[in-house]
């Protein structure tokens, strides 16, 4: 079992930050993509080294809450 | 740790859903909103040559409506009145109204309120965004600062 979480700031000005955590490589884009589309463009990101390592071979459809096991 | 990213907000939404961040805004800023908004902005019209008055664009805006023009929000502080309306290329706009007020005051709060609006637009958006994508909220809390800090578990079997 994964558990990603994900801590979301919406500023005063009504800039968001969001954090996640638990995820790697392409479900962090995934995730990114979904935030884009409920909020509006990313100004910056920053990377960390999780993000990096290779996925588990499980991909997230957040869209339809679904995973696929390879 | 895996990512940090930080989005610019845009309000690209209908009428219906601005009316109801500015009424939440509203409440939260002790503004009082005006029920009848068509009167109103005539009346400040009327008497615009004697009010200071700044109009202020808000960023990253589109309202999509068939509607032509009519769409506006009155909101009163005092002797300030703030009227949120739909431009004529659908962009949201915000012009502040008061007498003995200079323009800096006038451009300060127009700019408080229209934060408080595009929070509490993007908050609405992402709450229900989020819920209807089954993602589970585990806590939302308010720091002292007035950002909304909201934690989700996404856990996948």
């Amino acid at each position: 079992m994964q558990q990603h979480h994900i801590d979301i700031e919406i500023r005063p000005d009504g800039e968001v930050k969001v954090h996640i955590e638990g995820a790697k490589g392409k479900q962090c884009i995934k995730y990114q993509e979904l935030f884009k589309q409920i909020v509006g463009e990313v100004k910056e990101e920053q990377l960390t080294h999780e993000y990096y390592e290779p996925d588990p071979r499980v991909m997230v459809d957040i869209e339809n809450q679904q995973h696929i096991h390879h | 740790m895996s990512v940090i990213f930080f989005l610019a907000p845009a309000i690209i939404t209908g009428w219906p859903a601005i009316t109801a961040a500015a009424a939440a805004a509203a409440t939260t800023m002790g503004l009082n909103m005006a029920k009848e908004a068509q009167e109103i902005a005539s009346e400040l019209n009327q008497k615009a040559d004697r009010k200071t008055k700044v109009d202020l664009e808000v960023g990253n805006s589109e309202v999509l409506s068939e509607n032509v023009g009519s769409e506006q929000i009155v909101l009163r502080k005092g002797a300030m009145t703030l009227r949120v309306y739909r431009d004529e290329r659908n962009q949201l706009r915000c012009c502040v109204e008061g007498e003995n007020h200079t323009k800096a005051e006038l451009e300060e709060f127009g700019h408080q309120v229209i934060d408080k609006i595009t929070q509490t637009y993007i908050y609405n958006r992402v709450v229900t965004e989020l819920k209807a994508r089954g993602l589970e909220i585990q806590t939302e809390e308010v720091t002292a600062d007035q950002s909304v800090h909201i934690h989700v578990r996404n856990t996948l079997e």
